[in-house]
């Protein structure tokens, strides 16, 4: 007995002093290590262990920010940590949805604190981003929002993720108010937002208008017959293109060189809508009447259509929201 | 603020200054064009030791030079115009063009804030501090010692506590108008490397915070060393102090930024809030005063004064050169050399000084010393993002030299999302060739450069698209990277902001 005693001992012993002739990087890499193996208790033994054995060296501060770090996420001797710290290594790519709701009732049950602050939030994101489920989403981030010692970056964050959730249940609305309510208008979400609002009903109202001007089109190619008289309108097509074009180009240009390229799109749209309604009114001849009805009418469609690719295509969000960045 | 002129070499140095942690260290003279590699020392750093003045010496504000105070034996006369070499740095400091400048003279109680660290010398020997107080402020000082109680207590220089007296300024955009900030900036030169000092800035009973500043290992060492990657943090403090926080948690050596810090760089009211963003629980000033912050210039700062009064940079002047030198300039930290370069407008990036610059700059690098190159800058050279893309003109122009001196990384930004690219070496018109890669993407033997893109440290996000050849992996979230570097090994984890893993690799030379 007293020899196996000994024994233990000499082992400790030998254990503690091969520890101590340990380079502090190789334990600070085992203690890291041990973190992405979601073993929190052991990374932070390590940690302490190399900030005591290594007092003054360099790398120490390293050591000394894990553990501020880890005993920040004590709560419930760690279990939470690690199955949060499991969860999070995982990543979203390879969680499933079922996944994800099992972790999210799991998370419940955790105690109040920084692990479950976190994992809400990853839950809340996951279910946003990732799954495209708003209504889950809302649901974490409300949950989030409410929880007990939250900070104010936690309480901006968490609202906007809600504001952004209710406006992809179509909510904008209600979500620009609930933003507005907590002081947040300036933040990007708002700005999102009202960029959304505006892109849906200018589509709307942009859809409508190319209705419109297909049925006058089809129309004119039914029952005008009568020759196109002034050739100088075509200048005056050729001017309204310019000017429809130009100005969005212009506007593109002076925030970005590099997004004329991807302003594509709404230049097509607008040389398409040009050459439709050139095509047809050399086909047709309109009346001096009916074309100059025709001119305004294709102005409209231009700038119809360039709305409706600017907002396909994620420039006009993009664009208003640099328009709007605060100054 | 800080133009380096040259590297001159060592001058005696006094033992006792070593014994405090204060000494001009020899070591190899800046050959890299601009580069600040390589230990230092002034005219004032080897008059001062032949004067032989001790730590015990009690500087006070009004008989301290600007630089290094009298332990380092660095004590050079009294500056009185700009350019000025603070003692014992070997370097020149020049400020912007503005109405009010001068050197410490001891008056005004308004607090420090803003406080921040960047490098304008020797990583391994000197770090310089800028800082903010109300207009009416002219103190200028910093005091500094590796013992952390008697820096607390100090009030002026002691036998263990180290007095620098600075520089200040008044400044402001036109956007700015009446609106003027004071901005307060001390260079600490001479120091040990590896060393952990303790600082505060200020000036007699009005000081700030104490806050923890570590030197870089020796020139060429082989010790770890880790640094933060982020970029486009503007108009979001709040995302960005969150991951200020995150990154605090890893304890980087430096960090580095990709750009666009702010909306619009001569506002000052945004910079106030980017310099006081706080999760309630950390303040972004803890990690900016405890670590380098070393950022290239972004579109969205285009070098307004803002930027440049407000950062510390190596300044070397090179011809056409804006912002006192601080457009584009490059560091060493341990075995690692890093390259900032300007790229906004595109067209000065392509052409002209800064291209001559580059090659020189990247033709000195001695690889025996800092095998690692790294460059950044803000426009991305590969990026597939949705709303910029790569800019193809930078790639044309800059690549070959990338290729042909085998940079390791090129850090960018400007589309606000994260993206790394595979190894890339050479080019087939304008478009990269893509060269023998490891596991997960990563260069074998140097076969290639990697091109990663982290600008999602605030800013709106942008759609990520991985139908580009040359994407090995992207995803529009917000992110920063850690890059850990012991001896020939690289380790690099990008994490979001929930702190998961978005990217994880790692290659050995």
């Amino acid at each position: 007995m007293a020899s196996a005693v000994v024994c233990g001992s000499a082992l400790v012993l030998h254990a503690a002093t091969s520890f101590a002739s340990e380079p502090l990087d190789e334990t600070l890499a085992a203690a890291s290590r041990a973190e992405d193996r979601a073993e929190p208790k052991v990374a932070l033994e390590l940690y302490h262990r190399a900030a005591a054995e290594h007092e003054g060296e360099r790398l120490v501060r390293r050591a000394k920010a894990r553990i501020d770090w880890l005993e920040a996420r004590a709560e419930g001797d760690h279990g939470p940590l690690a199955e949060w710290l499991r969860v999070r290594s995982q990543g979203t790519a390879t969680l499933s949805e079922e996944d994800l709701s099992v972790f999210a009732a799991r998370v419940r049950a955790f105690p109040s604190g920084l692990v479950r602050r976190e994992a809400t939030q990853f839950i809340a994101d996951a279910w946003l981003t990732h799954f495209e489920r708003p209504s889950e989403a809302l649901d974490a981030y409300e949950r989030w929002s409410r929880e007990p010692g939250i900070d104010d970056a936690e309480r901006q964050l968490s609202a906007a993720g809600a504001a952004l959730a209710r406006g992809r249940l179509g909510n904008g609305e209600e979500a620009l108010r609930e933003l507005h309510r907590s002081g947040l208008d300036g933040r990007a979400e708002a700005r999102f937002l009202r960029a959304e609002r505006i892109g849906t009903i200018g589509s709307a109202v942009s859809l409508a208008c190319l209705a419109a001007y297909a049925v006058a089109l089809a129309s004119l190619l039914v029952r005008v017959r009568r020759p196109f008289r002034r050739r100088d309108d075509l200048l005056a097509y050729g001017l309204v293109g310019i000017f429809t074009l130009g100005l969005p180009i212009v506007f593109v240009h002076g925030y970005d060189p590099q997004l004329v390229h991807a302003f594509a799109p709404t230049m097509g749209a607008a040389a398409l809508v040009v050459t439709v309604t050139w095509l047809v009114a050399q086909a047709t001849e309109p009346s001096r009447l009916l074309a100059r009805r025709l001119k305004w009418a294709s102005a409209a469609a231009v700038v119809a259509a360039v709305f409706l690719a600017t907002t396909r295509s994620g420039m006009l969000t993009e664009l208003l929201m640099a328009a709007w960045e605060p100054r | 603020m800080m133009r380096l002129l040259r590297a001159s070499t060592l001058g005696s140095v006094t033992a006792l200054a070593f014994a405090f942690g204060f000494g001009c260290t020899s070591g190899d003279n800046g050959s890299i064009p601009g580069t600040t590699n390589g230990s230092t020392t002034s005219s004032g750093g080897a008059s001062a030791s032949s004067s032989g003045s001790s730590n015990a010496s009690t500087s006070t504000a009004s008989s301290t030079s600007a630089g290094t105070g009298g332990d380092s034996g660095c004590m050079a006369p009294k500056p009185t115009s700009f350019p000025y070499e603070p003692g014992c740095c070997g370097y020149q400091v020049a400020i912007p063009t503005v109405a009010e400048s001068g050197f410490n003279d001891g008056k005004g109680t308004g607090k420090p804030d803003h406080v921040h660290v960047g490098l304008a010398g020797p990583s391994e020997s000197t770090f310089a501090v800028n800082w903010r107080t109300a207009n009416d402020t002219t103190a200028t000082e910093l005091l500094l010692g590796t013992d952390k109680a008697a820096v607390t207590a100090a009030n002026a220089a002691t036998a263990t506590v180290q007095l620098v007296a600075g520089h200040h300024f008044l400044y402001g955009s036109a956007s700015d108008g009446t609106n003027k900030t004071r901005a307060h900036e001390a260079h600490a030169c001479g120091l040990k490397p590896a060393t952990e000092y303790f600082y505060k800035v200020g000036g007699a009973g009005v000081w700030s915070e104490v806050y923890p500043l570590t030197t870089a290992p020796a020139l060429g060492s082989s010790d770890a060393i880790r640094f933060a990657v982020i970029g486009d943090s503007r108009n979001d403090p709040t995302t960005f102090a969150k991951i200020e926080e995150a990154i605090a948690a890893q304890a980087p050596d430096l960090q580095v930024f990709t750009g666009d810090a702010v909306a619009t760089g001569a506002v000052q009211t945004q910079w106030n809030a980017w310099f006081e963003a706080t999760t309630g629980n950390f303040k972004v000033q803890s990690l900016l005063a405890s670590a380098p912050f070393m950022p290239v210039n972004g579109n969205h700062e285009s070098l307004a004064i803002n930027y440049a009064a407000q950062f510390i940079m190596p300044q070397v002047v090179e011809p056409d050169e804006k912002a006192e030198g601080e457009a584009y300039y490059s560091f060493d930290y341990g075995n690692a050399h890093f390259i900032a370069l300007n790229d906004t407008p595109t067209s000065g990036a392509t052409s002209g000084p800064q291209l001559a610059w580059l090659e020189a700059n990247l033709q000195a690098v001695d690889h025996k010393k800092t095998p690692w190159v790294f460059a950044m800058h803000h426009q991305s050279t590969y990026s597939c993002g949705g709303s910029h893309g790569s800019n193809v003109s930078l790639r044309s122009a800059w690549q070959p030299l990338f290729d042909k001196y085998k940079v390791d990384i090129v850090f960018s930004g400007h589309d606000h999302l994260y993206e790394r690219s595979k190894p890339i070496r050479g080019l087939s018109g304008t478009t990269g060739i893509l060269a023998q890669a490891g596991p997960k993407g990563t260069p074998v033997k140097g076969s290639g450069t990697l091109y990663l893109v982290s600008g999602g440290a605030g800013a709106p996000l942008y759609t990520a698209k991985d139908s580009c050849t040359h994407t090995y992996v992207t995803e529009s979230t917000r992110n920063y990277a850690i890059v850990d570097i012991t001896g020939t090994k690289i380790h690099v984890k990008t994490s979001r902001l929930d702190g998961s893993v978005l990217d994880e690799f790692d290659f050995t030379k």
